[in-house]
Formats: C-alpha cells, structure tokens, sequence
C-alpha cells in the first residue's frame, strides 16, 4: 500500500490545527514525525484515519492512488490502515478477546480457528512481555499506561495492517518496555513490509528501529525532513530552531 | 410471619416514600393508569392455561432452566418444597377491603387489595436453598411474595417475567425478610411486550451481618413502574442494588429506589444503568438514606445513563439524606450522555461498522452492571435477552458469557 497525504489541511470546530502537510508513505518505509506539543501530529494521525470530528478543509489523503477523504473510519482499516492511539480507549465490560476476535473478523472476513487464534495472541503476548490475566480482562479497563500500549501493538500484531500510524507508542513506557516494543515493531514491519509513521517526542525509541524519513512537523506544518540526523539534530538544539 | 403487620408496615413505608411525598419529584412521576378493580376482575383470563404452558416449554427448553415454580392466572406448577402459595382471600379477606379504602398511597393499597395469591417461601436457619421462578402474565397478573431467610440461610432466586398478553398489568409486590448472617442473592427479569405494563414493588429488611444482593433487569414492557426498598437494619448489614435499564420505542420507566442504613457499619449501594433508545423516556430516582448512630455506615448511588437517539430521555435524580455525620461515608454520582464517538471512533478504526460499534458499546454497559449478578444461569439468560432486545447477534461481546439467543416475548410493536 502506498499512502499519500497531499497538502492536507484539517480544522476543528473552524480553528485549523494541520496547515498543509504532504507526505508519502511505501510499503516497508518507516517514517517519524517529531514535534512539540500541540503542533498537530496526533490531529493528523486521526485525519489519516477519518476522525468524525476533524474537517478536511483542502487537501487529501490518498491510498494506491485512490482518495480515502470521504471513506469511513472502519473501511480504512479494511483497507489495511491502522492507528494506534496515544490514549487509547478503556471498555469496561467489552472483552479484549471478544473484541480483537470481533475487530479480525470484519477485517479478514477469514474464518481462524479459535485455537490459531489463540497461540497467535499468546505468542504475541509473550513477546510484548504482557500479563497473561490482561488478555482475559476489558479492553484497555485498569490498564496501566505502559500495558494499553503494549495492547494496542498487540492489536496491531493481529490484524496485520498494511500502513500503521503509531502515535507516541513509547509514552508511558519504561526504558525495558521501550525497547520490547520497539523491537516487536521493527520485526513485523520487516517481516510483513509494513509501512510504518511513527509520532514520537522521544528518540529513544528510534534507538530500536531504522528510520529513513525523519519530519519534523511544528504550527500544523512539516518545517523540516531529512535523515535519521535530524533525530541527533533535534535532541541537541531542540524544536526552536527547527 | 405476621402477614398483616407486614401490610400494615409496607404500606407505611411506601407512602413516606420521597418519590410520594416530595414536591421536587412530583414532575418526575408517572401516574400509572390503573384500571378499576372490576375492570382489572373482568380482565384476569383463566382460560390461556394452554398457551402458558406452551410459552413455559419454549422458555425452558432455550434457558435449559427447570424452574420450580412457574406462576400465571390460568396455571400454577410448583415444584418446591420451600414454597408455598396461599390465595390472598384465605389470609386476610377484611385487611384487604380496610387497606384498599384507608391507604395514603393508592398504588400498594391497589396492588394490596387485588393480589389474588401469595406466594411463600420460608429458608430454616442454616439452609442453602436456590429457587427459579417463572412468572408468565397470561392477564392481570396480581400476588405477592413473601422470602423470608432464618438466621445464617442463603437463598438464590431468579425470576423471570414474561409475558402472553397485550395490555395487561403484571403487579408483584415482594417482601424479604433476610435474617442475621442470612444471604439473598435475588435476580429479577423483566420481559415483557411492548403493551404491558409492569409494576413491580419490593421491600426488603437485612438484619446483622445479612447481605442482600438484589439485581433488576427492566426492559419490553410498555411502562415499568418500581419500588424498591431495602433496609439494612442490623449492625454491618449489607444491601447491593443493581438495576439494569433498556428502553425503545415509546417505552416508559419510572424507577425508584429507595436505601436505608439504620444501623452502625451498615452498606447500602445502588448502581443504575440506562441504555434508553427511539422515544423511550425514564426516570430514575435513587434515594438514600443514613439514620442516625451509624457509625461506619457506608451507602452510594450511582446512575449512569446513554442516551441512543436524539428523542430519548432521562431524568436521574440521586438523592441522599444523612442524619449522621460522625464517620459515615455516603457519595452520589449520576451521569447521562450519548455514546462517546471516540468510543465509536476507536472502534471503528479495527475495521467495525459503526452499527456494530454502538451494538458492542452498548452491551458492554450492560454487561457492566449484569456482572453483578452471581446466579451464572441468571447472568446468561438476562445478557442473551438483552442483546436480543438491542438487536444484536454473537458478536461476543460480554466477557464469559455465551449468548444462546434467547428471546422470551415476541415484541408486538406496530
């Protein structure tokens, strides 16, 4: 898959948060976006992923050539789009199981076997260090910070997108968990040739990864790009100059 | 048990209600339109035994529940050797008349004065006993119950509503009397159709260290009209009450609910959630009360409501009265709101329509409170009808539980 974001603008309630970014994504491709707070990466993560709340004002997103602006969030991810969010979202009474189950079968339209099913989750568990009690429980419900990443990347694990926006994955994590999840990323991305725009503050967790596309993205714009220099740039001088 | 006392008292308590009494709430009530006693007379069928017996096969053979009492006008099976079923006429003809023309409040004198039957279930001291009922509204339904737990028993009971009748009121007013270190694990299932009417009044009063964990699941009917009230009496008393709501189309629910903690360390807790759809309206109205000298006494109310169309509706009023202050804890909460679309948004972001979104959203609140009750076959049965009535399928949603689809009344809208 092949995403294209062209000169893309979004607003909430009139007030423009992302003020013209273009950005292209490939299979395989890993892409960082860095910036300060509240300089509209996290809008635009959601934008790419059809938020009904956000309101493309020019511009558009495109997927192998096709515009996905006016598509609806769940006809994204079947396309193979996915986003994991910087706050994901606690159900209490919706179990994680029944959920991812649920959540793999609109995407694949497959028919798994509970038991293949099942060693998939556990293996993947494993290799994100997750409780085994978490996977039993609701969704995201009493999680720690650390623990809702992990499930979102576990989530990701499963239903094999072809893109994934992975918003801050690091936040909330300890210097061990950064690098587990870090390394459970980089092998699906290379295992599977997923495309990868990860949003990050931190460069830590790139320490574990092999960025090529570096943008530095500040007032709803992408004001610089470049190599995996810019991160060694960035940590020295700070967002200021940039 | 003094069966007359027990009138006496109920009919004293409920007209002191805050939902009877209060000048707040009069905007809040809803007045059921009760039929006049030879209206309601007229109105029993004893002839629909066929038809209730075919609804009780089909319940159990899908429930895979043998109950031990099935309950309607036309056909009576008990199969319980705890309980027994006495007509109203044989306890207390003259009470009946007395409490129908002096009571202050109209509703318990009404249900009083034409309840056919009482049914009575005595647990010994010691006993663990469990009881699943069926109560099939086949017309005018109209009894009383009376539970009554000796010190250190347990009883669970499930009861089931249904119904074959369109326009018909089901009226049970139920008492538990739960003794010291007594244990009532109580599960009422409310499914009616859309042209009935339910009023369903309960009374219960928990000596020390007696627990009660009552559990109400209100959906189909045309109007729900309850009662509640407990009363932790005894010293660490505990009461749990867990209302499930689920409202559509032009459905109506006036739920209220009233707790008393009259003693020292004693607990009281209501949690009350509301999935209201269509034009549906409810209100709900959560009383609590603490008496004074009760240190440690704990009580909370807690209502939560969503609201899934825009011509839905819900009044929550918590209500709490402390007369004591010294070391008692008492907190409220009520919230209603529609689905939050970044519950929606997320999803729909795994690939789930957003009709199937809400349908999960909406059982996982359900499953929520319906977690509460420890009956297992109660908790499935009443999760399979809920997500029947909300239209959805095996999505799967509600943790531990494996809905069979089970659908007790067919719905007779339009």
């Amino acid at each position: 898959m092949k995403l294209e974001i062209k000169d893309l603008h979004v607003s909430v309630d009139d007030k423009e948060i992302v003020k013209g970014v273009s950005l292209t994504v490939n299979e395989g491709e890993l892409h960082v976006i860095m910036g300060p707070n509240g300089s509209g990466k996290t809008t635009l993560a959601k934008a790419i992923m059809g938020h009904p709340q956000l309101k493309i004002t020019s511009g558009d997103i495109f997927a192998d050539g096709k515009s996905i602006k006016n598509m609806k969030v769940n006809e994204r991810a079947k396309l193979g789009l996915f986003l994991q969010f910087q706050n994901p979202i606690e159900i209490e009474g919706l179990g994680l199981l029944n959920f991812l189950n649920s959540a793999r079968g609109a995407l694949t339209n497959e028919a798994l076997q509970y038991k293949d099913f099942m060693n998939e989750i556990k293996s993947t568990s494993k290799e994100l260090a997750l409780k085994d009690e978490l996977i039993g429980r609701s969704l995201n419900h009493g999680f720690s910070g650390g623990e809702k990443k992990k499930v979102e990347i576990l989530q990701m694990h499963i239903l094999k997108p072809k893109i994934a926006i992975l918003d801050e994955p690091d936040s909330g994590l300890d210097i061990d968990a950064v690098k587990v999840v870090a390394s459970s990323v980089d092998k699906m991305q290379k295992e599977r040739n997923m495309g990868l725009l990860v949003i990050t503050h931190y460069s830590r967790i790139l320490e574990y990864m092999e960025p090529k596309f570096i943008h530095i993205m500040k007032d709803g714009k992408i004001v610089k790009e470049g190599g995996k220099e810019l991160i060694n740039e960035i940590e020295k001088k700070g967002y200021a100059d940039a | 048990m003094n069966y007359e006392e027990f009138q006496k008292d109920a009919i004293g308590q409920y007209a002191s209600l805050p939902s009877e009494t209060n000048e707040l709430y009069k905007k809040y009530y809803t007045e059921i339109p009760l039929p006049s006693g030879e209206e309601l007379e007229s109105g029993r069928k004893n002839d629909s035994r066929k038809e209730v017996e075919q609804l009780a096969a089909s319940i159990e053979e899908k429930t895979g529940l043998k109950f031990d009492l099935i309950f309607s006008n036309s056909f009576v099976r008990n199969q319980s050797k705890i309980l027994s079923i006495r007509k109203m006429s044989e306890i207390s003809e003259r009470l009946n008349q007395k409490i129908y023309r002096n009571s202050d409040n109209k509703l318990v004198a009404f249900l009083n004065a034409n309840s056919r039957d009482a049914i009575i279930v005595d647990i010994e001291k010691g006993k663990k006993e469990k009881l699943n009922i069926l109560f099939i509204n086949d017309s005018h339904l109209f009894f009383e119950c009376l539970f009554s737990l000796a010190e250190n028993s347990t009883l669970d009971v499930f009861e089931i509503f249904a119904s074959t009748s369109a326009g018909s009121i089901s009226a049970p007013l139920q008492e538990f009397s739960v003794g010291k270190g007594a244990q009532l694990d109580l599960a009422v299932l409310n499914d009616g159709n859309d042209k009935s009417t339910m009023l369903h009044l309960s009374k219960g009063t928990v000596e020390e260290s007696g627990k009660v964990n009552a559990n109400f699941v209100y959906n189909g009917s045309k109007l729900t009209k309850a009662i509640n009230l407990f009363d932790a009496k005894g010293i660490s008393g505990s009461v749990d009450v867990t209302e499930i709501i689920y409202g559509t189309r032009e459905q109506k629910f006036d739920i209220n609910t009233y707790l008393l903690n009259s003693k020292e360390k004693s607990h009281t807790k209501l949690s009350t959630g509301a999935i209201l759809d269509g034009s549906s309206q409810c209100q709900l109205k959560g009383y609590a009360k603490i008496e004074k000298y009760t240190k440690g006494a704990f009580s909370n109310i807690n209502q939560r409501g969503i609201i899934i169309s825009e011509k839905a509706h819900i009044d929550a009023l918590p209500d709490m009265s402390i007369d004591y202050s010294d070391q008692v804890s008492a907190t409220h909460s009520a919230a209603t709101s529609p689905i939050d679309k970044e519950v929606l948004f997320y999803i729909s972001s795994r690939g789930i329509e957003d009709a199937e979104a809400r349908k999960m959203f909406v059982a996982s609140f359900i499953s929520k409170y319906l977690s509460n009750i420890e009956n297992p076959h109660a908790k499935e049965i009443a999760s399979s009808i809920m997500l029947s009535r909300i239209g959805g399928s095996d999505f799967g949603s509600i943790k531990d539980i494996t809905p069979k689809g089970v659908w007790l009344t067919a719905n007779t809208s339009g």
